[in-house]
Formats: structure tokens, sequence, C-alpha cells
């Protein structure tokens, strides 16, 4: 099963959402999707049409000793997602510190029993954590997803120049980044694009995300941009980015089979 | 002052990732003027400033 993990560089720059297309996408493509989120924010659900108010997540029922992947949901559309939860910071401290051991994140996705076919799609959010090294330790491919300005350029270099990273090269060998949010008619959107593709050629994944309304307003309206806007050129940079992946994974399945 | 085709070469190596690949400074006289252009790019990919504490 391809186990795709999804990070932002930093907070706000369209992970989720990226996600939530991607997995619309692959269900579209009849492809068997599962998304397990990890990121507390707990917001890639309302694409799903999840109420907002409702807690249920994997974070809330581990900590209230309940069955977690019962707090799993189906969309009408057919997407499989496991949300957070809605926790408290104290909560989200003691899950950190006392539930998530070593092995835990294999354990769950083991628990899942899904089928060799079905795609693993993570979420997780920018800083490191145990949770989130698991996820990325774990997973086939990390997509790191960042804007083309100088905060997520800094937040690349501090990143990449990071112990953590620097000491762990198998993160690195199978991390790749995607540049979201160009604006079409920005200077130093178009620059900056230039230089990360200079710095980071064999990294970038080949496809760009720019700006577009209709990827805002269709979390406005609890959707994603395949119903939302589905003739719109988001909808179609995701497709873009959607069939990379499954070429990706049919070259690793290849490569497996060799 | 700007920074010459040698100085980005360190500077990019000094990145020190295996898979990063180098910028070919050569072909890309572009990318030098936009590094320049920027002085937080600059200082961000040459991890050198010219302001000093008061």
């Amino acid at each position: 099963m391809p186990i795709i993990c999804f990070q932002g560089i930093q907070s706000g720059v369209g992970t989720s959402t990226i996600l939530a297309n991607v997995a619309r996408d692959l269900q579209i493509l009849n492809q068997d999707v599962v998304i397990f989120d990890l990121n507390p924010n707990n917001l890639l659900r309302l694409h799903f049409n999840m109420e907002w108010r409702n807690p249920s997540g994997w974070a809330r029922a581990e900590l209230k000793k309940q069955i977690w992947h019962e707090a799993g949901y189906i969309c009408e559309k057919g997407v499989n997602f496991i949300p957070y939860g809605s926790v408290t910071y104290d909560e989200q401290q003691i899950i950190e510190r006392t539930l998530i051991h070593k092995g835990w994140l294999s354990s769950k996705l083991d628990l899942l029993n899904t089928s060799d076919k079905k795609w693993i799609l993570l979420n997780v959010e920018s800083r490191l954590s145990n949770v989130n090294i698991q996820a990325m330790s774990y997973a086939d491919k990390i997509i790191r997803v960042l804007e083309p300005n100088t905060t997520c350029l800094a937040q690349l270099y501090e990143s990449i120049q990071s112990n953590y990273f620097n000491d762990h090269d198998e993160l690195n060998n199978k991390s790749f980044y995607l540049i979201n949010k160009i604006m079409p008619l920005s200077e130093l959107d178009s620059e900056l694009s230039l230089v990360l593709k200079s710095c980071i050629s064999n990294k970038l994944i080949p496809v760009k995300l720019h700006f577009d309304e209709n990827t805002k307003e269709c979390l406005a309206q609890k959707n994603t941009i395949q119903y939302y806007a589905p003739n719109s050129a988001a909808a179609k940079e995701i497709r873009t980015l959607t069939s990379w992946l499954i070429l990706q994974y049919d070259k690793l399945v290849s490569h497996e089979r060799v | 002052m700007d920074y010459d085709q040698n100085d980005i070469e360190q500077l990019y190596k000094s990145i020190g990732l295996k898979e990063f690949k180098y910028i070919e400074v050569k072909e890309n006289e572009e990318i030098l003027e936009i590094i320049n252009k920027w002085p937080l790019v600059k200082e961000i990919i040459t991890n050198n400033t010219n302001v000093t504490n008061t």
C-alpha cells in the first residue's frame, strides 16, 4: 500500500487542502484511499463535510479508552478519513507524551487491515513531534509543501540544515517539495520559484499549484475542488499532481518487483 | 557587495545534503541576479548579512 505523508514547511501553506483534494481525486480515479489526520488542528475533515462541532476523532477516542478506529468516517463521495478529533492543549500533551510509543503508528495502520492497493495519506503538522517523526519514517514518500515566499525559504533552509533531517538520510531521500499558492502576477513569487527550483531541482515535484480563489471557496463550501469547481485551473493542477503520485507509486512497485 | 558564482556554489554546497543538486551557476546568471536583488533571499541562501548589532 502506498503511504504518503504530507507536511507543510510551515503552517498555513495549504497542506490539508492539497491532501483533501488529492484524496478525492484518487478516489475519482477508482483508487481506494484512507486519510489519517495526525494534525491537531483537526481541520482536514471539514473538506469532507464533517460537522464543525463534532468532536470525534482518533486522539479523543484514545484519551477516553475507546476504540480509536471507530472514529473513522466515510464521506458521501466515498473517501475514508480518520479525523484527529477535538482535544485541549493539555490533552494533546498527554497524547504526545504518554500514548505515542515507539511503533504506535505502524500498529495502528496494521489494524486498519488495508489492501495492498489502498492509498494511505497522512496529514502531519509542520513542527517535529513523536507522531510526525513516526509518520515520516513510515511513509514511502514525504510531500513537503511550501509557498514561494521568504519565510518558507528561511524555513526550508532551517529544516534541511536541522540536525534531525541532516542525521536521517532516509527522510531526505524520500522527501519531495511542492510549491503551492503561486500568484501568477507576482514578480517575487515567480523569482522565488526559480530560486527554489535551482536549489532543490531534483527534489521539486514537477507540478506547481497556483493561487486560485476556487481553492479557498471549496473549503468554505465544505467540499473539494473536483466537485466545487471541476473545470478550474486548480482542479487540473491537482489532477496533474495526483497523476504524478500514481506514476511514482507504479515506479516503486516496478522497482520492488525487479 | 554582490556575490560571484564561486561564492554561491560554495554556499550551496554548505547545505550539505547529498540529494540536493547544486545550482549550475554558469547557466543560471538569472538566478544570481534574483539572489542579489532581494536582500533577505541573499541572506538566507548565502548565510551572510551586512546588518550589525548596535
